[in-house]
């Protein structure tokens, strides 16, 4: 076992052990995703202000469907590529010589974290969104997006352990 | 000599493709060319080789342990160069070494130092900044730190220059004889297999076909040519490709003459 101290402190910036170094990995890019979103959201605004003057219900819908896109499919999009990300990273342990199912189970909080980032960041942006077009809408989204999030999460974690488990 | 690597009926079951009784033997010090045709089942067998916990059936010996039973040991055994790699894109390749290199009882700075040098790496270049070739030899490079008995090659050279191909297999072949390291390399440029392999095996449709030196299969193929055109036709330099090729028609013929 390598034993060089002093070259990990050197490393001060960020990881200090293998794992870290690992969170780290499995955390860089990521963030890029948020200007996706970011991307979503835009046309969601530019579409609703856009649209504004026209009038009728056709107009409504059309602009439902552009803040549904920005609301909702672009924070699903950044989770399921995230999570995708994440879980492809964590398999790649597979080819070091440590246990794989043990250390993408001890991952559960890094994963937890996303989904708490991603659920708080959909929260706020549908808070605001409630308060101009009400909150039986927004629930609505929020139900489905809850759905969807917990059924990607559990397909994701469940995928990423078996593909790790099979080092595919 | 006894052998490093005993593989005997490793078997991988997949919905739609099967790996079937992979059996073969490696010495140490020798590089075994894997080749066959596109999803014909060289990549599931190598990664059976660094995953054999998750066979269908069969065992898997490296260097005297069970890597069924001992994947981590195992491992420990093993270098990986493969498209698919696990390493850190956004810190150099020293850090890089220090943090992945950890995992390895016998990972050695020293060595991996000087094989950045040897392969023309800067310690202080991010993993993402490397080329496709650099990170080849980079992997090559790690791998070769923490002293693996058998480096598994999977295409690792595939879509690379010729120039480039040369130079790697060079420095491979240097590495090979230096730490008596056994190599399997799988690929279908049969070129590269010309130059560097002891051993050839061909798998078609998750079987393994043939499984013979390099040089019994040159002798197979000049026979072959002789018995077709005459002594002349025997001689020179024999390509793999004619070999693997004609392979059916060599072994039919030679088994009719022995009836």
């Amino acid at each position: 076992m390598i034993s060089n101290k002093s070259s990990m402190a050197e490393f001060s910036k960020g990881a200090k052990t293998p794992e870290e170094a690992f969170d780290r990995q499995i955390l860089s890019g990521n963030y890029m995703l948020f200007l996706i979103v970011g991307l979503f959201l835009v046309v969601g605004i530019v579409g609703f202000v856009g649209l504004m003057p026209v009038p009728g219900v056709v107009a409504v819908a059309v602009l439902f469907g552009c803040l549904s896109a920005g609301v909702l499919a672009g924070p699903l999009f950044w989770e399921v590529s995230a999570s995708n990300r994440t879980i492809r990273r964590l398999s790649r342990a597979a080819y070091f010589p440590i246990r794989t199912w043990p250390f993408i189970l001890s991952k559960w909080k890094l994963l937890a974290m996303y989904g708490g980032v991603l659920w708080l960041f959909c929260l706020v942006i549908q808070l605001i969104f409630g308060v101009i077009f009400g909150f039986g809408n927004i629930l609505m989204f929020q139900g489905a997006l809850a759905a969807v999030l917990v059924a990607n999460v559990i397909f994701y974690t469940v995928l990423g352990t078996l593909g790790a488990k099979k080092g595919e | 000599m006894e052998n490093l690597l005993e593989v005997k009926g490793l078997t991988k079951k997949y919905f739609s493709f099967t790996l079937k009784e992979v059996s073969f033997s490696l010495e140490p010090g020798y590089i075994l060319g894997l080749t066959g045709r596109n999803g014909a089942g060289k990549t599931t067998l190598i990664k059976q080789l660094i995953h054999p916990e998750t066979a269908s059936g069969g065992s898997v010996i490296i260097n005297g342990i069970d890597a069924k039973a001992d994947p981590i040991a195992a491992k420990q055994e093993i270098g990986v160069l493969m498209e698919e790699q696990p390493f850190l894109t956004d810190v150099t390749l020293e850090m890089n070494g220090i943090l992945l290199g950890a995992f390895y009882e016998r990972f050695d700075m020293e060595k991996f130092h000087e094989y950045l040098k040897r392969f023309e790496l800067s310690r202080e270049t991010t993993y993402r900044n490397l080329s496709r070739g650099m990170r080849m030899k980079f992997q090559l490079a790690f791998a070769l730190a923490h002293s693996p008995k058998l480096l598994l090659m999977d295409e690792a050279t595939g879509g690379l220059d010729v120039v480039f191909r040369r130079e790697f297999y060079y420095l491979l072949q240097e590495a090979v004889e230096k730490e008596l390291v056994s190599v399997i390399i799988s690929t279908h440029v049969t070129e590269d297999l010309d130059k560097v392999a002891d051993y050839v095996a061909f798998i078609e449709g998750g079987c393994m076909k043939f499984y013979e030196s390099k040089e019994e299969l040159c002798e197979l193929y000049r026979d072959y040519m002789r018995d077709l055109h005459g002594e002349a036709a025997g001689r020179g330099t024999v390509k793999l490709e004619d070999v693997i090729y004609n392979y059916d028609k060599m072994t039919d013929r030679k088994e009719a003459a022995k009836e």
